[in-house]
């Protein structure tokens, strides 16, 4: 009985550490809405559900989402709804240094309100990449070019354009950028299509140009990706040549936003559960700034949007929390158990404790969601031929309970420790906790280097290595200082302390990070 | 004479023991304790101590130490001050040193004194004695030593020591460790196995021990001090540690010779007292002999006249004959800086680093163990260098350039990357004062420092912040064609808080030559709460952020403004504008930061109220973020239309959504809870958010409603109270009420005498909704017709006579007047808009002669059409658009012959208006499309058929409409 219970224990165990090996540490996702300006309602980011259960059926490599564009081929803005179609047929491996993998977009879109205009694309875009891992950074470089044939048939006012896929190009390349906790991506496109009216071979041609920046990042709270593309329509080779030109900034965005939901007052035992909601938007705001003539004012500057059904999720309630009551840090506390981030035994979280370095390293890794190997059992260790990492901290052996996590901190850069010890029962002070904040959102680069002065009162005492990322943070609006206008690095945190802070990283994270980005837009 | 000698140097004793007890001891019973032993120095002493004074062994050699420990051991020795210390060792010579530490050195020397060309045959023998080698070995002695040779002999020199040693087990399990472990002869396993296992020798590298390999006189020097306690209990020294307590001289007389006497108290670990006496005798011939020891103190080899009180030492002490025979001074804070380029770190897994200084000399130290970690199997390894910064493989290291090694007691503490030789002097910095001749920044270690220099000798480059690229780099001197720069600036540019590299002058360094400097921009977004206007084009702007805090800004008058991407005044920004501000941000001292605005960008669709609704809420879906209302209506110009019995709308910015019951401010719960099936009427603000309409305000009302329609207001306190023409009491907005200004939600102080707005009042005079808009008009533009004179194509064209309309008058004057005209212009006549190569004066299309109407803002044409002079015209006000047809309600025509307006019908006051293709439409001072009419808008009409007889309703054709309502 007792071997029976080990080796399913010990299965159990093999189990989740290959599970969280092939655990979606998903490289850069981007792309969803396609790059022809137009929008799609994006891709949901993993609900709690998803990582929790490991769904043995395959994953599906196709989605199918809806989409809108603004088709301009015809010199008025014509709105288009329908589908579009992205296969994945492969992406950035894991292991891998460099590799190519494709995709496959399908469009297909008509006008709701003439359902005889209608646009169809499909493009098989093949993207080569490579990785550059230092210890300091890790990015990857991509470039995305169409393979195959790319066919494309538009049919508006009776008409019939095709694409003259020889003709066309169609190019696009980005870079990755891997924070601990975010994963930043920018890069642009451009893109010239030439269509042909009818299908008698000479006629009226009409190239249609597309070019601008693509920004966007992707975190375990909330995604966004914008696009600023300008396009330029010509017609050549008919009765009347025109042109025509404008911006288009499709984005999209999906956030997680927590909600509470309060039970009335019943003999439940439940007072109430958090339960968060997942909402998507696709966005497009268009601006024609030369024109035919006869368009309208209405018809020059105009936005349309996909948004899409809202899911949410209940999450787990917190028990045991009920001396919390009455506790300045009572919603915060609950909000991180229910978010599963914090999941000691509540009766050892008192929240006027000091916060200890081991504890408060392992919340934020679980915040962000970022990979840890789980430690092998005795039984799993006999294949003694995988390499041996080195003990890095004398102090925290492969026996301790907070192993994982802390390396996985350290291997993200994270933490760095003296050297040879990271004391991970010692109080974290603020300045270390706000260091490694603004270190898990990758935004070091809005400190100075070095900054031989932050703005707080109190400055003299933040040591030399935290100013910089102090800085970032105040510039970023993650910290202010007191009433004073002290920051008091060096005080220790307390539980309830850490508590709101990561609450505060994650409310960033959730909504203001994602309003940054769309003010641009404005 | 000896008499006076004794009691002279009696009376010195007395005055020097008179003096002691008035110093002051750091170990107080260091005198009054019993001493346990006592060491005196050896009469070899001083003659050691030169002979190991090697000159070819530096002060900063590695293996300074051991060769002089074992040096003062005599067991190694050199040749004539020098030791040859990098020399491979022969096995002759390594006997030698063996059979010394063996003790055996006087059988040596006296069975070698039979031998005396052979220096060595005594050693040799005694080698042969004691089984170290056998006779048929002796002929290769002349070989250098290979290192399990070595490990051998040593292993064999302890064991004829003390044969009762165990020396370890002989589980052979150390060689394992070692690829090469099985090229250990075999006959040698054991020895090599102990050697390693006792820290006496280490392989060459983690995997190869180098069985055969050669080792230098150096480094059997170590080997033979890491046999430490192995060798001292052997050869009955004693090895003992502690701390000089007290030091004092004494002189005494002897029957024929002076006798100086140097006493060292040393307060051993254990806690008792040992002594060393430092003896010097002067006979009277003047010959001294001196009773010393072998001090090894601060890298230098002295006698014990150089240990002072404080040194914590190590001491060797010849257990027979109580002789001291060394003292190692363990200086605590010796630390040490040297520099050199860091060799390849092929010794990593035993410890060591080296760098080969300046003169290519190369130095090997240990590492300090958190400084370094190798990884046994795999070989692979790594190295800190620097303080906070984490490890780095060995890869990586940089190998090749130049480090700064801090050592301690000889060991790396600390390394730090110097990288290439520095060049030129460099600092750099943050701004936090410019005067006219002196700039002060906080310089990277926080310091303040202020430099100098001459306004008219000094360079200056800046990128101005828009600049995205430096375009000619770093020097600027060598290309002689001299490109236009941007960055090429006075010190005038720059600002507080830029981050600047400063060049000195070599020859003076408190003045600078060049500065480089770089802003430190940052965008901060937020809401125009007032504006106030100081000089030209310059103020402040009192300004909300999102996170609530309030904050006055200084915009001085360079600052470029704009919005859509035009440049506007400053006088456009107008409370209830989002503005975007480009800050460049100083910290002149914690705690005070002092910011430059640089660009301020107007948001154009950002937070634009689209539209106003009334209803009644009945329900919210939490998870769609939604409201649903019921009996919805939207606000128009001709108050609540568009009825629609539930109506969604969208919340999704809860974050920001601002709710309130009348005058209060609430939450979304509270809504939840309280509000959502009430009762009286709920208005809400929506604005357009990324394509979608989503709502910003919510205010819940309790009272009865009255529209005041469009009214102006005649007195405002500025708090949001407020009067209007039509209505006596004062009207009182408040934080729930929802005022439009311009498209934007501002606050009740914004509300100003002479604004024209429309009002709803919810209750006695407490205003819902307040609507404020420009009033209507045409300026800016002017409607003119013409007969055209000449034509200069694409440039201008020439009236020989014109008219201007004026109300629904046209004044004529037959004077000339030019028009410019370039590609805006735009050209129609019955068909829609022709190209404007139709507008030509030649050929038989010439346009000469013909009228046209003309749209002009000042002399610039807009636009110029081809329609029939319009004398008649109508106002009225649009009550219905369908495409390009128009109806009016309450139409007047104006009878030109009286001048005055009357009713087109008693009983139907309607009349349809059809807008042709060159009808041209004039609204707010702008050219609109027939799309932007709303209902309720008034309109003047002109057209050409005469109304008074229009009793059918007949459509009329309107050719200019103007929109003044």
């Amino acid at each position: 009985m007792r071997q029976k219970t080990c080796k399913i224990v010990s299965l159990a165990f093999l189990w989740i550490f290959i599970g969280g090996y092939f655990s979606p540490f998903v490289y850069g996702k981007e792309g969803e809405m396609g790059y022809f300006g137009g929008i799609s309602e994006g891709y949901r980011l993993p609900q709690t559900m998803d990582q929790q259960v490991v769904s043995k059926s395959k994953k599906s490599k196709s989605t199918t989402m809806n989409y809108k564009e603004i088709v301009f081929l015809t010199g008025t803005p014509i709105e288009m709804e329908g589908t579009l179609k992205i296969e994945s047929k492969g992406q950035v491996d894991e292991d891998k240094d460099n590799g190519t993998y494709q995709e496959v977009y399908t469009v297909e879109i008509q006008n709701l309100k003439n359902p005889e205009e209608s646009l169809e694309r499909k493009i098989t875009l093949e993207t080569r990449y490579y990785k550059k891992k230092q210890p300091y950074m890790t990015q990857v470089i991509k470039e995305t070019t169409p393979i195959k044939k790319w066919t494309e048939t538009v049919k508006i006012g009776g008409e019939t354009y095709i694409l003259n896929a020889d003709k066309s190009e169609f190019h696009q390349s980005i870079i990755e950028d891997y924070t601990p906790g975010v994963q930043y991506y920018t890069g642009a496109i451009s893109s010239k299509s030439y269509y042909t009216k009818g299908t008698e071979g000479a006629g009226e041609e009409l190239i249609y140009s597309l070019e601008g920046p693509i920004y966007g990042y992707e975190q375990q709270w909330s995604k966004t990706e914008i696009q600023e593309l300008q396009f330029v329509v010509e017609s050549t080779g008919g009765e009347k040549t025109w042109q025509m030109a404008g911006t288009l900034q499709p984005s999209v965005t999906t956030k997680k936003t927590l909600q509470y939901h309060q039970l009335p007052n019943l003999p439940h035992s439940l007072e109430g559960t958090y339960k968060e909601v997942m909402e998507n938007h696709g966005g497009l705001f268009y601006n024609i700034t030369t024109y035919h003539p006869e368009l309208t004012s209405k018809q020059k500057i105009g936005s349309v949007s996909v948004p899409s059904f809202n899911i949410f999720e209940i999450l787990q309630a917190p028990k045991n929390l009920s001396f919390l009551k009455g506790h300045f840090a009572e919603s915060d506390v609950k909000k991180l158990y229910s978010m599963n981030i914090l999941d000691e035994n509540p009766a050892y979280f008192q929240p006027n404790q000091a916060m200890p370095r081991a504890q408060y390293v392992k919340a934020l890794i679980r915040t962000m969601n970022i990979p840890i190997e789980e430690v092998e059992t005795k039984r799993t260790s006999r294949r003694k031929n995988k390499e041996e990492d080195p003990l890095i901290f004398a102090d925290v052996p492969k026996t301790h309970p907070d192993y994982p996590y802390i390396m996985a901190a350290y291997k993200s850069q994270l933490i760095q420790g003296d050297g040879a010890y990271f004391y991970p029962e010692r109080p974290i002070s603020r300045e270390e906790a706000f260091v490694v904040f603004v270190r898990i959102l990758g935004l070091e680069r809005l400190g100075l280097d070095p900054t031989p002065q932050t703005p707080f009162v109190d400055d003299r005492y933040i040591a030399s290595w935290a100013k910089r990322d102090l800085y970032a943070a105040y510039n970023l609006g993650l910290i202010k200082g007191n009433t004073e206008g002290k920051i008091m690095p060096k005080n220790w945190l307390s539980k309830g302390e850490a508590a709101a802070l990561i609450n505060r990283l994650i409310d960033y994270l959730r909504y203001d990070i994602l309003e940054d980005y769309r003010s641009l837009q404005y | 004479m000896k008499r006076k000698n004794i009691s002279s140097i009696i009376i010195m004793i007395f005055c020097l023991q008179l003096f002691v007890p008035s110093i002051v001891w750091a170990d107080p019973r260091i005198l009054l304790d019993p001493v346990q032993n006592r060491y005196t120095g050896s009469e070899q002493g001083t003659t050691t101590i030169s002979s190991i004074q090697f000159r070819d062994v530096s002060e900063r050699h590695w293996a300074n130490e051991p060769i002089t420990r074992m040096g003062a051991l005599q067991v190694i020795k050199g040749y004539n001050r020098r030791f040859e210390p990098s020399r491979s060792i022969t096995q002759e010579e390594a006997l030698v040193f063996i059979i010394r530490g063996m003790g055996l050195e006087r059988e040596a020397i006296e069975i070698g004194s039979r031998y005396p060309d052979l220096w060595s045959e005594g050693y040799i023998q005694v080698a042969m004695q004691t089984g170290l080698i056998t006779p048929a070995q002796r002929d290769n002695l002349q070989n250098f030593a290979s290192r399990e040779q070595v490990a051998q002999w040593v292993v064999s020199g302890i064991e004829f020591l003390n044969p009762t040693f165990v020396l370890g087990n002989n589980s052979l399990q150390s060689i394992q460790q070692y690829a090469d472990g099985s090229q250990i002869s075999s006959d040698k396993r054991r020895a090599v196995d102990i050697v390693i296992q006792k820290g006496i020798m280490q392989g060459k590298s983690s995997r190869r021990f180098d069985p055969k390999g050669t080792i230098t006189r150096a480094e059997m020097a170590q080997v033979l001090a890491n046999m430490g306690d192995l060798y001292y209990q052997g050869a009955n020294i004693i090895r003992k540690y502690g701390k000089v307590g007290a030091v004092q001289d004494q002189m005494m007389a002897e029957s024929n010779s002076d006798l100086g006497m140097r006493i060292f108290r040393v307060r051993t670990k254990e806690g008792t007292i040992d002594e060393f006496i430092y003896e010097r005798t002067k006979s009277p011939t003047g010959v001294a002999k001196e009773k010393n020891a072998v001090v090894y103190k601060n890298r230098q080899i002295n006698g014990l006249l150089h240990l002072q009180e404080g040194d914590e030492i190590e001491y060797l002490v010849d257990g027979e004959t109580q002789t001291l025979l060394y003292v190692y001074v363990m200086d605590q804070d010796s630390t040490q800086i040297v520099e050199g380029i860091l060799q390849p770190l092929d010794q990593l897994h035993q410890g060591k680093l080296s760098i080969r200084d300046s003169s290519s000399q190369l130095y090997t130290y240990s590492l300090a163990q958190g400084l370094y970690h190798v990884n046994e199997q795999t070989g692979k390894g790594t190295i800190i260098i620097g303080k906070d910064e984490h490890p780095i493989s060995i890869e990586e290291a940089p190998v090749g350039s130049k480090i700064q090694l801090t050592l301690q007691n000889n060991v790396i503490v600390d390394m730090k990357y110097i990288g290439h030789p520095i060049l030129v002097t460099e600092l750099r910095g943050v701004v936090k004062e410019i005067g006219l001749n002196y700039i002060t920044f906080t310089d990277n270690n926080g310091n303040e420092v202020t430099k100098n220099f001459y306004r008219n000798e000094i360079q200056v480059t800046k990128l101005p912040y828009y600049e995205a690229e430096d375009q000619i780099g770093y020097i600027r001197e060598i290309f002689p064609d001299f490109r236009y720069d941007p960055a090429q600036s006075q010190i005038d540019s720059l600002e507080l808080g830029d981050v600047i590299t400063v060049q000195l002058d070599p020859y003076n360094l408190q003045y600078i030559k060049k500065i480089h400097a770089s802003g430190h921009y940052m965008m901060k977004y937020g809401k125009v709460n007032n504006v106030l206007l100081q000089k030209e084009g310059e103020g402040q702007i009192y300004i909300t952020y999102e996170n609530g805090d309030t904050e006055r800004i200084q915009v001085p008058s360079n600052v470029w403004i704009s919005k859509n991407k035009q440049k506007i005044a400053y006088t456009d920004i107008l409370p209830g504008d989002w503005i975007k501000v480009l800050v460049n941000q100083g910290i002149i001292e914690p705690g005070y930061v002092v910011e430059t605005v640089k660009e301020i960008t107007v948001d154009g669709k950002g937070h634009h109220i689209e539209n106003i609704y009334r209803g009644q809420l009945t329900g919210i879906f939490t998870h769609q973020n939604q409201f649903l209302l019921q009996n919805a209506q939207r606000l128009t110009k001709r108050g609540w239309e568009d009825y629609q019995q539930t109506k969604a709308l969208d919340i999704s910015k809860a974050q920001q959504v601002e709710y309130y019951d009348d005058d209060r401010r609430v939450s979304l719960d509270y809504v939840n809870r309280f509000l959502n099936q009430h009762n009286g009427e709920v208005y809400i603000a929506t604005e357009e958010y990324y394509g979608e309409e989503r709502i910003a305000k919510v205010t819940f009302r309790y009272g009865r409603e009255q529209s005041l329609g469009d009214q102006t207001v005649i007195y405002a306190d500025g708090t949001g109270s407020f009067k209007v023409l039509s209505h006596s009491p004062n009207l009182q907005a408040d934080k729930g009420t929802i005022i439009r200004r311009h498209g934007r939600l501002v606050d009740p102080e914004n509300i100003m005498v002479t604004d024209y707005a429309q009002i709803i009042l919810n209750g006695e005079n407490q205003v819902a909704v307040i609507d404020i808009k420009e009033e209507p008009g045409i300026e800016g533009l002017q409607v003119l017709r013409g007969r055209i004179a000449k034509i200069k194509d694409g440039q201008s064209f020439q009236v020989q006579s014109f008219a201007t309309l004026q109300g629904m008058k046209w004044s004529y004057y037959p004077i000339e007047r030019v028009f410019s005209t370039d590609y805006k212009t735009l050209f129609y006549d019955e068909t829609g808009q022709v190209d404007s190569k139709t507008f030509i004066d030649y050929t038989d299309k010439s346009k000469i002669d013909k009228v046209y109407t003309i749209i002009t803002h000042g002399d610039q044409a807009l636009y110029v059409i081809d329609h029939p002079y319009v004398q008649e015209g109508i106002q009225g006000e649009i009550y219905e658009i369908e495409n390009r047809n128009l109806s009016l309600k309450e139409v007047q025509v104006y009878d030109r012959a009286k001048g005055s307006w009357s009713l087109i019908n008693q009983k139907n006051r309607t009349a349809p208006v059809t807008i042709e293709n060159n009808t041209i439409l004039i609204k707010n001072g702008r050219v609109i499309h027939s799309d932007e009419l709303e209902k309720g808008d008034k309109v003047h009409v002109m057209t050409t058929t005469k109304l008074t007889n229009n009793q059918n309703n007949q459509p009329i054709t309107a050719y200019i409409i103007l929109v003044e309502g």
